[in-house]
């Protein structure tokens, strides 16, 4: 990391409660959900790195990761409609090949087509970021649509640009949620990395502000119907 | 008393500091096989294939260069340009992100929008060379990677290569080479000496401009 990585920051629970923080709980719990759906397709143990917020200006985003012109095997999707995300599932190309392997071995005999391993890819992925939505949207009772999956082989700082322009266009500062795992035996990780719009970030803050106003109430003595959630406070500090 | 000893002029005088460039020292590679051959006349070094040292830019970043070193970058919708001074061997290479400085605030990254990258390289190129300089450009990416990102109108791969274009154009500076479009990225390397320009896909697939 260079030196004008310093105006950048990164998210950790220790600092104070914020809307990021929201953010980093509901991801978090995502991630979980996404990570028990990987080692169920593959029947093997999958380590998960706390997941992190990263927030800082969009051209600086390869430098955290410093994958640069490693090639790699990224799943793409999109949430359409009022909570625009891109979410992406990257592994790097070897890495991919072996968990297509693992999977397709359960159900086929012999060689694998290039075909079959792109495909079975994509299906994993697939698998992974839905879990994840499925349990953001769960918890926070919000309806998330997504685009079918995308698989990209590339160069993995020539996939991110596509998305950091997009970023650029909207905002001065990029809002990254990362979360990184790796199979048992594996020495490579696997990224799984958000980039929420702003509504989706207010719309999840909201719910979980409502949740734990809830859960606070609920320990006041309060009935739950009372307690209004209170979102200027939040706006305020951010 | 000084606090730093090296600031005291008796110091100097007693003990001259030689000052050495350690990245001047040629690197030897240290394994045995590669160790120099000593024989009964002279010293000889193995043959090794000459390599020169790579300087990655980053996104929106902009570097120029007259040592004989390659510029390095990675792009995908994004646009690398190379500015190469034929006349001095010199030469820049810019990372642009975006084709319109518009949206910008007022003190923003040169390097990052079409429309000042090209004129801000181009002064830093002349800059650098600091004679008469005869400036050619070479681009490459504006490619479209994600198929589904785009909703209606061009891609902004393709709008990024149109406007560093016209700024070109605007900057009346020579488009010697060119490799845009597509939907994969490339790995730009731009030789500042020799202004040869080397992509690479990630298919291994390599095309010099």
């Amino acid at each position: 990391m260079n030196a004008n990585m310093a105006h950048s920051k990164t998210v950790t629970s220790k600092d104070s409660f914020t809307e990021l923080d929201i953010l980093l709980e509901i991801g978090s719990m995502g991630a979980g959900h996404a990570t028990t759906s990987l080692s169920k397709v593959l029947h093997e143990p999958i380590k998960i790195e706390v997941p992190r917020v990263h927030m800082l200006p969009p051209h600086l985003v390869p430098e955290i990761y410093e994958k640069h012109d490693t090639v790699v095997a990224t799943v793409f999707m999109q949430l359409r409609g009022t909570a625009d995300c891109d979410i992406m599932l990257i592994f790097e190309e070897e890495e991919s090949k072996k968990i297509a392997e693992l999977m397709i071995d359960e159900v086929a005999e012999g060689e694998a087509t290039p075909e079959m391993e792109r495909s079975a890819i994509e299906e994993m992925g697939s698998i992974v970021l839905c879990s994840f939505l499925n349990a953001m949207a769960d918890f926070t009772l919000t309806k998330l649509v997504s685009t079918p999956p995308q698989l990209i082989i590339d160069s993995f700082d020539s996939i991110m640009d596509g998305l950091l322009i997009k970023q650029a266009l909207c905002s001065e500062i990029a809002v990254i949620f990362d979360a990184r795992f790796k199979r048992y035996d594996s020495s490579t990780e696997g990224f799984l990395i958000t980039f929420p719009s702003d509504r989706l970030q207010r719309k999840l803050a909201e719910k979980g502000k409502k949740w734990l106003n809830h859960e606070n109430s609920a320990q006041n003595g309060l009935p739950p119907d009372l307690v209004d959630c209170d979102l200027g406070s939040v706006k305020a500090r951010m | 008393m000084p606090t730093n000893l090296l600031d005291s002029q008796d110091v100097r005088a007693e003990k001259p500091v030689f000052l050495v460039n350690i990245m001047e020292i040629p690197k030897l590679n240290t394994r045995p096989t590669l160790r120099p051959q000593v024989t009964a006349t002279c010293i000889t070094y193995p043959q090794l294939s000459p390599t020169v040292n790579e300087v990655r830019v980053g996104m929106a970043e902009m570097r120029i260069e007259n040592k004989p070193i390659e510029l390095v970058t990675s792009v995908g919708s994004c646009v690398a340009l190379c500015i190469y001074d034929s006349a001095n061997r010199c030469g820049g290479l810019a990372h642009i992100m975006l084709p319109n400085s518009a949206i910008a605030p007022q003190d923003c990254l040169p390097g990052k929008f079409a429309d000042t990258a090209v004129p801000a390289l181009a002064k830093a190129v002349r800059e650098v060379s600091g004679q008469e300089a005869c400036l050619s450009a070479k681009i490459a990416g504006g490619a479209n990677i994600f198929s589904s990102l785009n909703g209606t109108g061009p891609a902004i791969g393709v709008k990024n290569t149109e406007a560093v274009k016209a700024a070109l154009n605007a900057n009346k500076i020579r488009l010697a080479a060119e490799d845009v479009g597509g939907s994969y990225g490339r790995r730009v390397a731009f030789n500042v000496q020799t202004g040869v320009v080397v992509i690479r896909f990630s298919n291994g697939e390599i095309k010099k401009l």
